[in-house]
């Protein structure tokens, strides 16, 4: 059974921007990103920054030295402190696959946005 | 005592007179540089305690210059140390940098033709580095595709930096694009940034003391720039041996280069795999200078927080100069598990030689 939350409706999260929400005692960030949403917790892995005050980027990654690309793909959102980057549907750090933010499970029903803090995003999606 | 092959990655040959070098010049250039009396190696920037930066007792039998003499070469580390291979690398191979490119890359041609011709036949035992002058990275890449492939040529060699730029910035990458290409290593030698003056991050050394331990700050620079400008990803079979530059920095830039790589990944997201890992596998390191730690075991305890530290030393000796590190006392301060891998298995894998090929020793000492 789904122990999904509603935290509010789709158009209280503006697309581009972080939210902080409480969930059952946590706080959680959404991100609204080309009108897709994404949650994720409020804590780097890397040193336990706030992940709520993360910038949502552009994800860029390189063909080889010097060769910027942007591919398409789930945004990343850059830690406040010391600027780590995280996939938001999966969590992983693009430095290091093996350090991950952890994420949640988020969707849209009838206009209302329902977080379940018991899933990972990445487990929803499958 | 452990007995086995020596393989000595970095022994200082040289012309006993300079003349030596001109029989491989142009005509032209000779005539030039028999005119003017040019001596295409400076004078030493600072004095000397001993009078020159040599072991004393490493002139010929005439007075010739430390590293002049095959004999004494022999004689004095070859045959007593036990060596199987000795990489013969200039005294200092910086000539080449020469801030004139078209003089610089004569001499280049000159000793790689000279060190072919009077040294590499000599013994079986000896092998050469191509010098090369990278002040024009596509006149030295030129250079190594045209001696690089003699069968006794094992590395090519940059001493000083000769643009003024770190060594892995994309300028240099031609160099890098034909050794890889000749599967020869690159070996980055330790000495010579003083044509710039660019010898110590904080300013111009003013003692040979200074100077002499600062002297590898510029190539710890070299090799991180590899890492940030992503030469191993361009070239992923490039390996690199860092020479005399000491081992203690190594732990500081394993963990600093590591801990920034995430933070600043976007800045550079060529560089795609932890900077510790690019070291593990395309970066070699020669003992010498070993650092002197009051407890040997200090140095090797602090060394081995760098895991698999002991699969990137290569033994050298540094002969003839004054600053040399003797065979026993290094065998001395490193742990005895880690002597085959120091003294042979890790230049073995280096230079992609076989054990079984090496030479046997007239005396082994190790």
């Amino acid at each position: 059974m789904s122990e999904a939350v509603d935290i509010g409706a789709a158009s209280d999260f503006p697309d581009g921007a972080v939210r902080p929400v409480e969930v059952r005692g946590r706080t959680v960030g959404v991100l609204c990103w080309n009108g897709e949403l994404y949650a994720f917790a409020n804590r780097c892995p890397h040193m336990g920054a706030p992940m709520c005050m993360a910038r949502p980027v552009t994800r860029i990654e390189a063909r080889g030295p010097g060769e910027l690309e942007s591919p398409a793909g789930p945004p990343v959102v850059a830690c406040p402190w010391h600027g780590w980057e995280f996939s938001v549907d999966d969590g992983r750090a693009l430095a290091d696959a093996r350090s991950r933010l952890r994420t949640y499970a988020i969707s849209v029903q009838d206009g209302r946005v329902l977080l379940d803090p018991a899933r990972h995003a990445a487990a929803a999606r499958a | 005592m452990q007995h086995g092959p020596l393989i000595d990655c970095d022994v200082h040959h040289t012309w006993a007179r300079q003349d030596e070098l001109h029989a491989f010049m142009p005509a032209e250039l000779r005539t030039q540089l028999d005119e003017s009396g040019f001596r295409i190696r400076p004078a030493s920037s600072y004095p000397h305690t001993g009078g020159v930066n040599k072991r004393l007792d490493s002139f010929g039998p005439a007075g010739e210059p430390p590293g002049s003499q095959y004999e004494v070469l022999r004689d004095q580390l070859l045959d007593p140390f036990g060596v199987s291979r000795a990489v013969l690398s200039f005294d200092i191979g910086h000539e080449a940098s020469h801030p004139n490119p078209h003089l610089g890359a004569a001499i280049a041609r000159a000793a790689n033709d000279w060190s072919i011709a009077t040294w590499l036949d000599r013994d079986p035992r000896l092998h050469g580095a191509v010098i090369v002058a990278n002040q024009v990275p596509e006149e030295a890449a030129r250079e190594i595709r045209r001696v690089g492939g003699h069968p006794r040529m094992s590395e090519v060699l940059l001493v000083a930096g000769g643009l003024g730029m770190p060594l892995g910035h994309p300028v240099h990458h031609p160099i890098y694009e034909a050794a890889e290409e000749l599967g020869l290593p690159v070996a980055i030698h330790v000495g010579a940034e003083w044509l710039p003056p660019t010898l110590a991050a904080g300013g111009l050394p003013g003692s040979r003391f200074e100077y002499h331990t600062l002297a590898g700050q510029s190539v710890v620079h070299h090799v991180t720039s590899f890492v940030t400008h992503g030469v191993f990803e361009r070239f992923p079979r490039l390996r690199v041996l860092l020479v005399e530059i000491g081992l203690s920095w190594l732990p500081w830039l394993m963990w600093t280069l590591d801990a920034a790589y995430a933070d600043l990944r976007r800045e550079s997201p060529w560089v795609r795999r932890r900077p510790s890992e690019y070291f593990r596998e395309h970066v070699w390191i020669t003992t010498q200078p070993l650092e002197m730690t009051p407890r040997p075991e200090q140095l090797t305890d602090f060394l081995s927080t760098v895991e698999g530290v002991e699969d990137m030393l290569c033994f050298a000796s540094d002969y003839p100069h004054w600053d040399t590190d003797e065979l026993l006392y290094v065998k001395k301060r490193l742990p005895a598990e880690w002597h085959s891998k120091v003294f042979y298995e890790n230049a073995c894998r280096l230079f992609d030689w076989s054990v079984s090929e090496l030479p046997a020793p007239a005396v082994s000492a190790t």
